[in-house]
């Protein structure tokens, strides 16, 4: 579970520590902090955006696509985690360094033309200085990494080794609320449930820097933002979320949640977004993954599905979905201590090379025990 | 007055005991002086000299026989007694004049009244007018060190009579002394005597020495020659 | 001596024995004397700095430990760094940099009066960059360290206390006692291993709320990128520095541990002195028992230097006794050293963490260093007194048969010349007096007691003489003949007892000149504590077990101590640390109000303490003690930079007022202005004031029961602050009464070995006594009365120089290094008893040596020559 993930973020300790402390987390108090998502309440934007503070477990996750003049083509993502420790208020504690919340962060990107992928972590926990995220509005930030909406636009900044991403995203569509109302099931039990709310398409603009050289760089983002009590169900023991960005205006969002068996559950589902906003909900039925290749990582030993051709009938959609670099594995070792796969695919007409789009895929669940994703 | 001194056979052994046989220094000695006598013990050396004297001066006891001095037997003092005894009665000059480096002349002679008890300035006056008999009235504050040999064997000689003893002993008093400067130290002895009735026992190497007393005694491998 | 001579060699070889070595077996009482001499001024010395270092490496450890992997340590420069220093820092993290903040406390563990700990509050996340931990046992809920009540304690902590994870520990700190649970034992590795392990972590957001720091911080530790080159680390520095709020200093961790080592230094420096002092009488050993070798054997070099044995070779030959008693004594010392080294530990680290670190353990470590440095001093020191002696040999005449009388002679002419050449050191220990400190350490002070104890013991043959020549009738018409006799043999071996009487002068101006300056220095202070403390009780902080009081009293509690029924008045004072120019200081505060009301702090100059802080306080003026005056040239009307929240505040000097209290300087305010300064609560202390008709004893229930299970203050009347106040003065200078011991029992060692000598050597002088009719029993007394003349001019002597030497220590020395205004005050009754003691030791150290010359075997003595 995140959960665990995230204790592990303790440099501290080691994972079998942290398993151990898994079961305190559970119990919610009933005066405490945390609360179950309320199903009544409406969101309301650019508000929602921010931080939710009574949900144990909010994630904000962009992805994209850039080109830089020269030709070259990047792949990015950037997320932020929090995840409450302290179910008491706020009142409770007087110091600003009072670790209600553990603060992560990853910054991964492709190098297409170089065959690359980096990774950058960060972990920090309540205090000053180092990271939050704001209540009022989008505003998150580790270190120097930031996200924050100003007046309608994301704006974007990560560094890690001498590289830097800075980017204004301009939001091309209004907030897609995934499943009923954003409430998004992700198993049978009341708690695994969150909000998830996206903005699938960002026009995006800005400077890539490496070297000490910057370049401008314009594309493609996707903002994914989810927050609830935390729980993906007992029995899920991984999934496989897919996002393009299609080249005729439509974007599509799909997961699968795998079951025991690596079989999909009924909990799957997608949203398919045309191209003047409307959300289209998409059940489990509506949908199938076929996977066409596997690649075997060589720094987890996982073996991961390397190739996919989703067919959507209902919208019209058949695509096959090709990595651009087969290793865009995230082995973390200081903050979730999760190892998953996260990377920049390209979209093609099945069994062709004729372009449909492109998209970005996470795969957890994959590397073991050790290596579960966020949610499971 | 001077000391009648009876020696019955003496005899001094060292080591020994327990059994095994010591070395005697003296074997059988006999002797009676007469008060006032002036006596030379003549011998080589090693003759068993000094040990007499040592005996006669209740220095040492002897390990048979018996000592008198004037009717006293010397081994049944108590140590006060023989201190007293060395104190006023039996005086010593020896070889190597044994002055106290640390005292001037006059100091020197003075310690033996001062030891008997004799106020400060009485000893002073005493010990000052001992000087001038030995002919050292100049040399009061004189240190050892600043004297020559024949003055110091001097302010020895006025140290020792400077508690008018009755006996004096002697050990070789001219042995460190050129022939000349012993001569006159000894006829010095010899009238500071006379004068006082003292009974003297000189110990000497030297007939020449010898010469100056009244009767002469032989030693040889610790027994007197008859 | 050069192995390339083997004339030399040969010679050397051949002297040894004869000289040396069957020597040393037939005088075997005296060979043993001479080698515990040097063992025990060797002992002294090691003991010293082993204990001194096992201090100084505990506190450097613990400065080590905590900073961990730190390039640069970010330190508050008063009483906390303010935490968005963290937000002005935030760019470090960007040029790869880890920041790690801390909170640094001290607390009582388990009960108030429990083990004293220091508290680590970090950021267990950040803190795994600058830090090292490992635990010991597997935390059942990791993510509970970060509840408001836990702790990780070391395991030597947890099992000196028998604790285990989910235990409770209960801290005391400000007068507040607060329960923690054990979260964790970590191993002692790393952080873990500061203060001896005698250390809690826990949450820095826990330890802010605990100890009362919400919004500061004691501390960042920053961890460089890896690889950076020295100018880069410089450049770090500067930058980081750039960006701090006002208040906060950044440097190398080293400069923490220098900063510790400043404020010990004093303390060392004086300790070191006064460990010098024990070699010089060690070295007097090694003089004393070489001279006397020499002048017993003269006769025998004057014969092998008759058979062809070289100056050189007889030189090397005594120079030789002398590193082979070197050697022994200081093997048998250092051995010996490491013994004492616990017991001066308990002394030094006693009095060291008494002012410094309350919570340090020290324990003893053996340096091998340090070893090395005691034995080496201890073999040099013995070369270097064998130097004289070995000219001396050296310069006998071939079949020389010198009297001895004739060689004292020389002796004597000598006298006049060593007087003038005292004389003028004793002019310039005056002059020394003069300049001010050097380098903030009293450096000509110590110059001039040295000078002191030099001159006045190059003076000392002119004394025996001059004292002998003077004292002799009198003396005789006194005590009878034996006082001429001991006269005699007094300037008769001059040498030998003039340096035992300058030995027992150095050691007695040592103590007495401590003694009169710790006699005025206490008696000062219980006049001052008489003025000062005019309050009725007084409240701390319960404390732990080792004495001073840590945290800050809660302003709920001094308001429930002004509700008492029968409290009249209330005075919080509350202090914290700050430095100017790198040396610690303290800035504290007051109610001027209730200083004016009662006027119980004397000022410096005499005027009216009333006038004076009331005007200070309408004008929001300042009060400095006189050790921050004198230490930082500060005159009234000046002004005081303050670090305050602000920034720099300039404050003007209203007055400066008398504290014993501490040496570091502290800087008054009123309450109400220094509140304005710094946003800080509470109070350090509070003294109380009771109604008339309310006693002490009665105030102190009440007071007591109205704070009872809410806060763990202590309670003092009056009566018991004025004791504890002088206990803890008496327990700071107990080392110094221990070092005094030491080094006059190896003076009267010294009086007995001179003795045992001189006996030994004028045994046909003794015999000659005897012949002439002088008893056993005077000639014990003779001895006896030397012995008194030794001792007796030694401890005059030693008065007269203790005299000069206590008013440098007390007007030059103690001003310059702390700053205290002392009166003298000479505690009569004290020396009187410890002369008289000295006395009484040299008859007893006379006595062997009496019995000795008794028991000459007079006909065997006068055989000899």
């Amino acid at each position: 579970m995140l959960r665990i993930a995230i204790a592990a973020a303790f440099t501290l300790f080691t994972f079998k520590e942290i398993l151990a402390s898994d079961s305190r987390i559970e119990s919610t108090k009933a005066n405490g902090r945390f609360k179950p998502l309320d199903p009544k309440q409406s969101l309301s934007f650019p508000r929602d955006h921010g931080s939710h503070d009574d949900a144990r477990v909010e994630w904000w996750y962009v992805t994209g696509h850039l080109d830089t003049r020269s030709g070259k083509r990047i792949g990015y993502q950037l997320t932020f985690f929090r995840t409450g420790i302290a179910d008491e208020p706020r009142s409770a504690r007087a110091s600003a360094f009072a670790a209600r919340d553990l603060f992560l962060a990853h910054f991964a990107r492709t190098d297409v033309q170089a065959g690359t992928f980096r990774f950058a972590e960060r972990i920090h926990r309540t205090g000053v200085g180092a990271a939050f995220a704001r209540e009022d509005r989008l505003c998150v930030a580790n270190e120097d990494w930031r996200l924050e909406e100003v007046g309608g636009q994301l704006v974007l900044f990560a560094s890690d080794g001498g590289e830097e991403i800075s980017l204004v995203l301009t939001p091309e569509k209004p907030p897609v609320l995934h499943g009923a109302d954003g409430l998004s099931h992700k198993g049978p039990e009341s708690e695994a449930v969150s909000r998830y709310v996206s903005l699938t398409r960002l026009n995006s603009e800005g400077w890539w820097t490496r070297g000490g050289k910057s370049e401008a760089v314009t594309g493609l983002s996707w903002f994914d933002h989810e927050w609830g009590p935390g729980s993906i169900g007992k029995d899920t023991t991984g999934w496989d979320w897919f996002a393009l960005h299609l080249l005729d205006g439509r974007d599509l969002m799909l997961y699968r949640m795998r079951g025991p068996a690596g079989s999909p559950t009924l909990f799957s589902a997608g949203t398919l977004v045309e191209k003047d906003g409307r959300a289209i909900p998409i059940g489990a039925s509506d949908f199938t993954i076929e996977e066409t290749a596997r690649w075997k990582s060589p720094a987890s030993g996982a073996s991961y599905p390397a190739r996919w051709v989703l067919r959507v009938p209902r919208a019209g959609v058949a695509a096959e979905v090709v990595p651009l670099v087969k290793d865009q594995e995230l082995v973390t070792g200081k903050s979730t201590r999760v190892t998953y796969w996260e990377g920049a695919c390209d979209v093609t007409v099945p069994g062709s090379s004729i372009p449909l789009g492109r998209a970005y895929v996470e795969m957890t669940g994959y590397a073991g025990t050790g290596g579960l994703g966020a949610f499971r | 007055m001077g000391a009648r001194v009876i020696a019955e056979s003496v005899t001094k052994s060292y080591g020994g005991g327990r059994g095994a046989a010591g070395v005697d220094a003296l074997l059988g000695v006999s002797l009676a002086l007469e008060p006032g006598s002036f006596t030379a013990l003549l011998g080589p050396s090693g003759c068993g000299k000094s040990t007499l004297l040592n005996l006669l001066g209740g220095l040492d006891r002897p390990t048979e026989g018996r000592v008198f001095v004037d009717g006293k037997d010397l081994a049944t003092l108590s140590e006060d007694d023989r201190d007293a005894y060395r104190r006023k009665t039996a005086a010593t000059v020896f070889q190597f004049f044994n002055l106290l480096p640390t005292m001037t002349a006059l100091e020197n002679v003075a310690l033996p009244l001062l030891l008997e008890g004799v106020s400060l300035a009485d000893a002073d006056v005493r010990a000052a007018r001992g000087l001038l008999d030995v002919g050292l009235a100049d040399k009061e504050h004189a240190y050892p060190y600043e004297l020559s040999g024949g003055q110091l064997q001097r302010v020895a000689v006025a140290r020792a009579l400077a508690n008018e003893p009755a006996l004096l002993l002697a050990d070789e008093p001219t042995g460190n002394l050129d022939s000349k400067t012993g001569e006159q130290v000894l006829a010095l002895v010899a009238g500071l005597v006379k004068e006082r009735g003292i009974t003297v026992v000189m110990a000497t190497h030297s007939a020449e020495a010898a010469a100056h007393a009244s009767r002469i005694l032989r030693l040889r491998d610790g027994r007197l020659e008859p | 001596m050069t192995a390339s001579s083997p004339g030399l060699r040969c010679g050397f070889r051949s002297l040894i024995g004869p000289l040396v070595l069957r020597p040393a077996t037939k005088d075997r009482l005296r060979f043993l004397l001479t080698v515990s001499g040097i063992a025990v001024g060797v002992a002294t010395i090691a003991a010293i700095r082993l204990a001194n270092a096992s201090v100084l490496s505990s506190f450097s450890d613990t400065v080590d430990f905590v900073a961990g992997k730190a390039g640069i340590t970010v330190l508050a420069d008063g009483p906390g760094i303010p935490e968005a220093a963290l937000e002005r820092l935030a760019w470090l993290r960007r040029a790869g940099a880890t920041l790690a903040p801390a909170i640094t406390e001290t607390a009582a563990a388990g009960a108030a009066d429990g083990e004293v700990v220091e508290v680590l509050g970090i950021d267990p996340l950040a803190d795994a960059a600058a830090r090292e931990y490992s635990f010991a046992s597997e935390a059942s809920d990791i993510l509970s360290i970060f509840e408001k009540d836990s702790v990780l304690v070391t395991s030597v902590f947890a099992e000196r206390n028998h604790l285990h994870p989910g235990d409770f520990l209960p801290l005391v700190a400000g007068g507040v006692e607060r329960r923690f649970r054990v979260a964790a034992v970590l191993r002692p590795t790393g952080a873990a291993r500061a203060a001896s392990g005698s250390i809690v972590f826990m949450d820095l957001a826990v330890a802010q709320e605990a100890f009362g720091k919400v919004g500061r911080l004691d501390r960042i530790d920053v961890v460089l990128p890896p690889g950076l080159s020295g100018d880069d680390r410089a450049r770090f520095e500067e930058e980081i520095r750039a960006s701090l709020p006002p208040g906060t200093t950044a440097g190398r961790p080293e400069r923490r541990t220098e900063t510790v080592d400043r404020l010990v230094r004093a303390f060392r420096v004086n300790l070191s002195a006064l460990g010098l002092i024990a070699l010089l009488v060690g070295m007097y050993f090694v003089y004393n028992t070489l001279s006397i070798s020499v002048l017993r054997r003269r006769t025998d070099i004057g014969t092998v230097r008759a058979l062809g044995a070289s100056k050189r070779s007889v030189f090397a030959v005594f120079l030789a006794e002398g590193l082979a008693l070197g050697v022994l004594g200081s093997a048998a010392g250092t051995a010996l050293g490491v013994a004492l080294a616990k017991g001066a530990l308990l002394l030094v680290g006693g009095t060291a963490t008494e002012l410094y670190l309350p919570s340090a353990h020290p324990a003893l470590h053996l340096d091998p260093l340090v070893l090395l440095l005691a034995f080496t001093v201890g073999v040099a020191s013995s070369v270097l007194s064998a130097l004289a002696p070995a000219l001396e040999a050296a310069g006998v005449e071939p079949a020389a048969t010198m009297r001895h009388g004739s060689v004292e002679a020389a002796r004597r002419r000598r006298t006049r010349p060593l007087a003038l050449v005292g004389s003028a050191l004793l002019v310039l220990a005056f002059l020394a007096t003069r300049p001010g400190p050097l380098n903030g350490l009293p450096l000509f002070g110590f110059v001039s007691v040295f000078l002191i104890v030099s001159g006045v013991s190059l003076l000392a043959p002119a004394v025996v003489t001059f004292a002998a020549a003077r004292l002799d009738r009198p003396a005789l018409r006194l005590f009878g003949v034996e006082a001429r006799l001991a006269r005699a043999n007094l300037t008769g071996s001059l040498s030998r007892t003039s340096v035992a009487v300058a030995a027992l002068t150095m050691a007695l101006a040592m103590m007495v000149s401590v003694a009169v300056m710790v006699g005025s220095f206490r008696t000062t202070v219980a006049t001052w504590v008489g003025q000062t403390l005019a309050s009725d009780l007084f409240l701390s902080p319960a404390s732990g077990r080792s004495g001073p009081s840590f945290g800050r009293i809660p302003d709920e509690a001094i308001d429930l101590v002004r509700a008492v029924p029968g409290v009249d008045d209330v005075d919080p004072f509350l202090a914290f640390s700050a430095t100017r120019n790198g040396v610690p200081f303290t800035v504290g505060s007051g109610l001027f109000a209730f200083i004016a009301k009662h006027g119980n702090l004397p000022l410096v100059d005499g005027r009216d303490t009333r006038v004076v802080f009331t005007e200070a306080l309408g004008k929001d003026e300042a009060m400095i003690s006189e050790p921050f005056a004198e230490k930082f040239r500060v005159k009234v009307g000046e002004l005081v930079e303050l670090p305050t929240d602000r920034g720099p505040v300039q404050v003007r000097v209203a007055g400066i007022y008398t504290d014993y209290s501490n040496d570091r300087g502290t800087v008054t305010l009123d309450r109400a202005h220094f509140q304005r300064l710094w946003s800080l609560a509470g109070a350090s202390s509070v003294a109380v004031t009771l109604k008339d008709g309310v006693s002490p004893e009665e105030g102190a229930r009440r007071v007591a029961a109205a704070l009872r299970g809410r806060f763990a203050l202590r309670v003092r009347t009056n009566a018991t602050l004025r004791k504890i106040v002088l206990r803890i003065f008496d327990r700071t200078f107990a080392v110094t009464y221990a070092l005094e011991a030491v080094a006059l029992a190896v003076a009267v060692l010294g009086v007995f070995n001179t003795l045992t000598a001189l006996v030994l050597e004028r045994r046909r002088e003794i015999g000659l006594l005897r012949v002439l009719g002088t008893s056993a029993a005077r000639v014990k007394r003779a001895i006896r009365y030397e012995a008194a003349a030794i001792g007796g001019l030694g401890a005059g002597l030693g008065a007269l120089a203790g005299g000069a030497m206590s008013l440098v220590l007390v007007h030059v020395i103690n001003r310059q290094s702390f700053g205290w205004t002392i009166a003298m005050h000479t505690p009569w009754g004290f020396l009187a008893a410890a002369l008289g003691l000295v006395l009484l030791a040299t008859l007893a150290a006379a006595s062997r040596p009496a019995s000795l010359a008794a028991a000459t075997d007079v006909a065997a003595a006068l055989k000899e020559e």
